[in-house]
């Protein structure tokens, strides 16, 4: 299983990308399909996960809305306009330290390579 | 997946009651996944999934991820009156601003001293009738989280208790600005320029609070628990 320190620094990048591929989820919904994408390998942790959320919403990045399902409220997040600009510049922040580590990891790697 | 039987609802409900939460958001957001959590799995392991649930939601984390929430929503509320009120400068509705304020300004200086700081109560009325309004919404939608989830504690929305805290600095300030001349006998204070900026700059605040407060409202009743 991935060190939860390593998923820290990019944890709001993973929640605001998955919110851009699926119109809205729900914090456990969230936490399950990241265990789903990586079979298991990372997993979210609660302690984690709804700080960030809030955070997020605080920030004016994602908004919310309260549902009623199966007799309770469900709280749903989905990404503002500012946060789906947002998930774009994150992405491309993620990529570049992807690509820089891997070229620490391995020096021989060709300066012009990309993930 | 499955539904939990009402003995197992009730269960929980009970172990999410004894965190003695207040927020509204954090009991629903908990209540939900303590629910989703259990449903993936049998009858047979419920016990021992409810006490995994409440190592991670122990009392000191949920009270702990309660006071960031309360503080974020202070923010978030604050940042969204603060986005609306700078709309106010652009454009086509500076137009309207403009026409306000000198509208506004050029019967400000046509009044008396006394009527100056008399006009300042009606946007705190228009304020507290407003926050009234919310907070009779608000603890609508609350009450059916209330029947469901019986705390010992008076729960109610985070975002109603940033915007009864924003109502007190209001009538504070409010306050104060009548009862400090009076505390160091100030002789004709109606009378000092200081003051009468200080009417003008409060009465710009208010109204602008009371517009920025009513347009964020709109915007969050549609979706959050006010």
């Amino acid at each position: 299983m991935t060190n939860n320190n390593l998923i820290k620094g990019s944890l709001q990048t993973i929640i605001l990308k998955l919110l851009e591929e699926n119109e809205k989820m729900y914090g456990y919904e969230i936490t399950q399909r990241v265990k789903e994408l990586t079979a298991g390998e990372i997993k979210i942790t609660e302690g984690a996960l709804y700080p960030a959320l809030h955070k997020l919403e605080a920030e004016g990045l994602l908004s919310t809305e309260i549902q009623q399902v199966d007799n309770r409220v469900r709280k749903y997040y989905s990404l503002t306009k500012d946060g789906q600009k947002e998930v774009t510049s994150k992405m491309s922040e993620l990529q570049g330290f992807v690509e820089n580590l891997q070229r620490i990891l391995t020096p021989d790697l060709k300066p012009g390579f990309n993930i | 997946m499955r539904q939990l039987s009402a003995p197992e609802l009730d269960q929980v409900k009970r172990a999410i009651a004894a965190k003695e939460l207040t927020s509204a958001e954090i009991l629903v957001e908990i209540y939900d996944h303590y629910v989703s959590h259990l449903e993936s799995f049998e009858s047979t392991e419920f016990e021992a999934e409810l006490v995994e649930l409440e190592e991670k939601f122990n009392y000191s984390y949920c009270h702990a991820l309660q006071a960031k929430f309360i503080k974020e929503t202070k923010k978030e509320i604050f940042n969204l009156q603060w986005s609306i009120f700078k709309t106010y400068f652009t454009w086509p509705r500076f137009l309207i601003t403009s026409v306000f304020l000198v509208i506004y300004f050029l019967f400000w200086m046509d009044v008396a001293n006394k009527t100056k700081v008399q006009l300042l109560i009606i946007p705190i009325v228009a304020i507290v009738i407003l926050s009234a309004w919310i907070f009779y919404g608000s603890f609508k939608k609350v009450s059916k989280i209330k029947q469901m989830i019986a705390s010992p504690k008076v729960i109610q929305s985070s975002l109603l208790a940033s915007i009864m805290m924003q109502l007190s600095l209001i009538t504070s300030s409010f306050n104060l600005m009548i009862l400090l001349p009076k505390v160091f006998d100030v002789p004709n204070y109606l009378e000092s320029p200081y003051f009468i900026a200080g009417t003008l700059i409060l009465s710009f605040i208010y109204v602008s609070y009371s517009l920025t407060l009513y347009e964020a409202w709109k915007l969050k009743t549609k979706t959050a628990l006010i």
